[in-house]
């Protein structure tokens, strides 16, 4: 008989190991005396995390609402990204709710026919977040449960030793052990670890969960990588901090801007954030070359080998205009546990977590193709699936979607209407909803959504608002 | 205008009529099915399964006339005898098992408390399964008690008064019924698109877009566009059918029975006004003469009429929408009925036409994203049909060491040696047969993992226990108070009464409020 205990090493350089500790122990809660995190970060981090929504329910699962959250890391709500095309503003993404469902149609199927009869109608005009965003509002959901809290869905931004240090406690609540080291050392043979000697004390796991980008494990292993989407040019990614932020931020938090030299993406955080990717002009935004590394997206072929699983960054490192690493890191833990290796049929249940892991990761790369490809046009060519994707949104207003993807048909809507994709005609359901219909229901949509936002505090109100943090 | 032209009509003809006449404006579309009397219907599917429902709500037809109008039974669920071995018995309902706890299936509990010691079978936990063998039926309702809401529920049809129906409904929606045989398609030569159809009678019939529903034949995608067909018969071995309707003996069960024989297996359908009965064997294994005589001796009522033969062969075309022509039905393939599900890709392909048909004439887009939906869907439904076969202690005759040795698709390996190893489905979100689906006939047919849910690990067994009975003693409470399924039969033929109200429909087999 296979045992079904097994010691689990992670892995880690700040985050993204404890965020897989708290993931693993919600959902096997007696794993908790298992695991032990090895964590490479050897100093304070002055780096930001640009969290996705997602965040929020892995919060509240730990039992932390968001004003807490907020209270304990001194993040800042992102309520979407605003994006500009040449200088003009073409629209906002967020994966918030949009608008209300209709006799069994989707928003969005419904705004495609009523967007043609009311062309002035914009898709922000029926998201409250949008609302809230552009009125420079908020509002920060607490233990207290509110009926507008579905309506709102956001992302954050945080400081990278904020949130190491937040999620270091809550594993330290958990009985997870976790001590830093300066330097790992893996004893393999063939494709399996033997043990890891970390600054000299040889550790012995059944397990090994890699969630450090760059931690020589994969290497170690001999494991090969490949493209996961091709740029004709070295694709440069500059990153600054504490830069002025940009007025284009406004207050959604995060911002797309397509210019003919590149592509220039910031989030607000404090004093302010950049990141800028280019191609040959690297000084674009001002920010200097010489601080840009060239960006190579690629993926392990396998995430699974051996006894050695890799998640979030150490899988594949990809831009993240919209999903971040550690919403990977959690959902790889979920892969983890539903093939969880308490058999010794090792092979099986690698195959299915790997093929798993690959249909989760190239939507994920897809949504960052498609904002480079909007960026530099054939230097980044679409990939198949965003070609099939955006074929479709085309000509009937609907987005296939694939299995595993972490964003729903909702959200590609969203992100095609923010960069100016328009639609060739409605489907048949759509066609045959009636005019009046939607004549009545979407002023009402946009009046409810503005009385929300009139009655809502201002940013600085909200966070001025919210308790400070005690000690 | 465009034209849309069906050709066939079988269910798969009319309802194709039916749905394209309620949801293409009559201004810009205009609808035509031609059939020839002279060509008789296969007939498919006399068991449904719910999403049926789904389409008759978004059609507007009142439940209980449709029932009234099919002489149709409820159905819960389909009872497969003698299939993990000799002598079992299980039902695959649609339902779930139990409640789930903390967030995990029920099932991996009762799996837990049957590796420690021998447990009750789990399908006493389903209160579809226990409302079907107590003879009883109730609508699915949301109450403060979840268990109530978890299960759904069809029926069992005729499925040519099914179509007769649908034809009414067409022709006050206006499609445009032409009775004649296609002699010849026409088809453009620099694009290949099929430009008309011509008639025997000389008449040509011109469109834009062609429905095939002209059944096995394929006449529009296979014979004339060319599209190969995928043989899938060395999973799926069974190739012939002897159908028979039969006089109904005592009152109708609210659920299909399929009991396994030697090379195949033989189908119970109870209706209102009679019982269908059909053979499904494999021609490799067995004759004619041996599969009508086992069909002949286990018939519980008289023969209604002759016996029907038919032959078939297991797999798809390797697309579904060529050119301009979409197949509907058995044109586009065919998977024996063993789980209901001939009418359910039938109203798949319409469903997912009327969502992608776009409003110009350029359909690369919406047949690329047609075509992989559908395949997806055939591949699934063939993985868990093979299941049936391959999961089985039965090797008593060369039809069973076959299938039960047999190599299966790699997509079904996998999934079956991840539940043997550790009881996990590898779940999928796009396919008819989700995870309950999967564990009632894993389970059922005795695959049984020999490991706990990592989850589980520590809990304690006497406090489950407890736990368990409780859900099962409220299972079978809840069950024995429903009307019984003759009862509930008599509210919806009871027209002066009103109509008994049925809960809004769901594409889903597990629950209507899911």
């Amino acid at each position: 008989m296979a045992k079904l205990t097994t010691d689990i090493i992670l892995l880690t350089r700040g985050a993204a190991g404890y965020v897989a500790a708290l993931s693993l122990v919600n959902e096997v809660p007696h794993l908790a005396a298992k695991i032990r995190i090895v964590d490479l970060m050897v100093a304070p981090s002055s780096a930001w995390f640009n969290l996705c929504s997602s965040a929020f329910g892995f919060h509240q699962s730990l039992g932390v609402a968001e004003q807490e959250f907020i209270v304990a890391t001194g993040a800042r709500i992102k309520y979407g990204t605003r994006v500009e095309m040449l200088g003009k503003v073409a629209g906002f993404f967020s994966d918030a709710a949009f608008g209300a469902p209709l006799e069994g149609l989707s928003f969005f199927q419904l705004f495609t026919k009523y967007v043609q009869q009311n062309p002035a109608a914009t898709l922000r005009d029926y998201c409250l977040v949008a609302q809230l965003a552009a009125a420079g509002k908020c509002r920060i959901r607490t233990r207290q449960p509110d009926p507008l809290d579905d309506l709102i869905n956001c992302g954050y931004v945080v400081g990278d030793q904020a949130y190491t240090d937040f999620l270091r406690a809550l594993c330290k609540q958990k009985n997870i052990a976790f001590f830093a080291v300066k330097n790992i050392e893996a004893d393999v043979a063939g494709d399996t670890i033997q043990a890891l000697t970390c600054d000299g004390t040889r550790l012995l796991g059944d397990l090994y969960v890699d969630c450090s980008e760059g931690s020589g494990l994969a290497a170690a292993l001999g494991l090969a990588t490949r493209e996961i989407f091709h740029s004709a040019a070295p694709l440069r990614v500059v990153t600054t901090y504490d830069v002025n932020p940009s007025a284009k931020l406004e207050n959604f938090g995060a911002f797309v801007g397509l210019a003919p030299e590149g592509l220039r993406y910031e989030w607000l955080v404090g004093s302010g954030i950049g990141q800028t990717y280019c191609l040959e002009k690297p000084s674009y935004g001002g920010a200097p070359a010489e601080q840009g590394e060239v960006a190579g997206f690629a993926a392990l072929d396998s995430a699974w080998v051996g006894n050695c699983v890799f998640l979030g960054a150490a899988s594949a490192t990809l831009p993240g205009f919209i999903v971040d690493d550690l919403h990977r890191v959690r959902s790889g833990i979920l892969r983890l546990v539903n093939c969880w290796p308490s058999c010794d049929n090792l092979n099986v249940l690698a195959k299915i977590f790997n093929r798993r892991t690959q249909e989760e990761l190239m939507p994920l790369a897809a949504i960052d193709d498609y904002v480079l490809h909007c960026a530099f046009g054939a230097a980044v060519p679409l990939l198949p699936l965003v070609e099939h994707k955006l074929a479709l949104f085309h000509a009937v207003g609907r987005v296939p979607m694939h299995e595993a993807e972490t964003l729903t048909s909702d959200n590609w809507q969203v992100l095609f209407h923010a960069f100016g994709e328009r639609v060739a005609g409605s489907d048949l359901l759509t066609q045959a909803m009636s005019d009046e219909s939607l004549a009545e229901k979407f002023p009402s949509m946009v009046r409810f959504f503005a009385s929300v936002t009139a009655k809502s505090p201002s940013v600085s109100d909200c966070y001025s608002a919210v308790p400070k943090r005690n000690g | 205008m465009r034209n849309i032209v069906i050709v066939g009509g079988g269910t798969a003809g009319w309802m194709a009529a039916a749905a394209l006449s309620k949801f293409c404006a009559p201004e810009q579309y205009s609808i035509t099915l031609v059939e020839s009397e002279a060509i008789g219907t296969v007939g498919v599917g006399e068991a449904t399964i719910p999403h049926l429902r789904f389409f008759n709500e978004k059609l507007g037809i009142n439940e209980n006339e449709f029932m009234r109008v099919t002489q149709a039974t409820y159905k819960l669920g389909i009872e497969f005898v003698n299939w993990g071995k000799l002598g079992d018995a299980y039902i695959h309902p649609f339902g779930d098992f139990g409640l789930p706890l903390n967030d995990v299936e029920f099932y991996h509990y009762w799996l837990m408390a049957n590796i420690s010691k021998p447990q009750r079978p789990l399908f006493d936990y389903s209160l579809a399964v226990r409302a079907a063998h107590n003879g009883r039926f109730a609508h699915p309702r949301e109450t403060a008690n979840p268990l109530t809401g978890t299960y759904s529920y069809a029926f069992h049809i005729d499925a040519s008064l099914y179509a007769k129906y649908l034809m009414g409904f067409c022709v006050e929606r206006g499609v445009n019924r032409i009775e004649g045989k296609i002699q010849q398609v026409l088809r453009d030569p620099t694009t290949g698109n099929i430009t008309a159809l011509c008639l025997e009678d000389g008449s040509q019939l011109n469109g834009d877009l062609f429905i095939d529903c002209s059944g096995f034949r394929s006449l529009l995608l296979g014979d004339a566009l060319g599209v190969p067909f995928e043989d899938w018969r060395k999973w799926l071995p069974c190739d012939r059918a002897i159908a028979v309707p039969t006089v109904s003996e005592g009152q109708p069960r609210p659920y299909t029975r399929a009991v396994a024989h030697a090379a195949g297996w033989q189908w119970q359908i109870p209706l209102r006004h009679r019982d269908g009965n059909g053979h499904v064997y494999a021609s490799e294994f067995m004759s004619q003469e041996d599969a009508q005589a086992i069909l002949l001796a286990n018939l519980k009522g008289e023969p209604l009429a002759k016996f029907n033969r038919l032959k078939f062969v297991a797999g798809r075309r390797s697309q579904t929408w060529s050119h301009n022509c979409v197949a509907v039905g058995l044109s586009s393939g065919f998977l024996e009925p063993l789980e209901s599900t001939s009418i359910y890709l039938i109203q798949l392909a319409i469903m997912k036409l009327v969502e992608l048909l776009p409003a110009v004439d350029d359909y690369t887009a919406s047949r690329a994203e047609f075509n992989r939906q559908l395949s997806h869907e055939y591949e699934r439904v063939r993985d868990f049909l093979i299941l049936h076969y391959h999961v089985t202690e039965r090797e008593d005759s060369a039809f069973w060491r076959y299938c039960k040795h047999m190599e299966v698709p790699s997509s079904l390996a996998d999934r079956i040696a991840l539940f043997k190893e550790i009881g996990n489905l590898d779940a999928y979100h796009q396919g008819l047969f989700l995870s309950p689906s999967w564990v009632a006939v894993m389970i059922g047919q005795g695959c049984l993992p020999q490991l706990n849910n990592v989850k589980l690990e520590g809990l304690g067994m006497p406090g489950l226990e407890v736990a368990m009975s409780k859900m099962q003693a409220e299972v079978e409470r809840i069950a024995l108070q429903m009307p019984s399924h003759q009862q509930a039969l008599g509210k919806v033929a009871d027209t002066e009464a009103g109509d008994w109200q049925w809960p809004a429909a769901a594409m889903s087999l597990y629950g209507v409020f899911s």
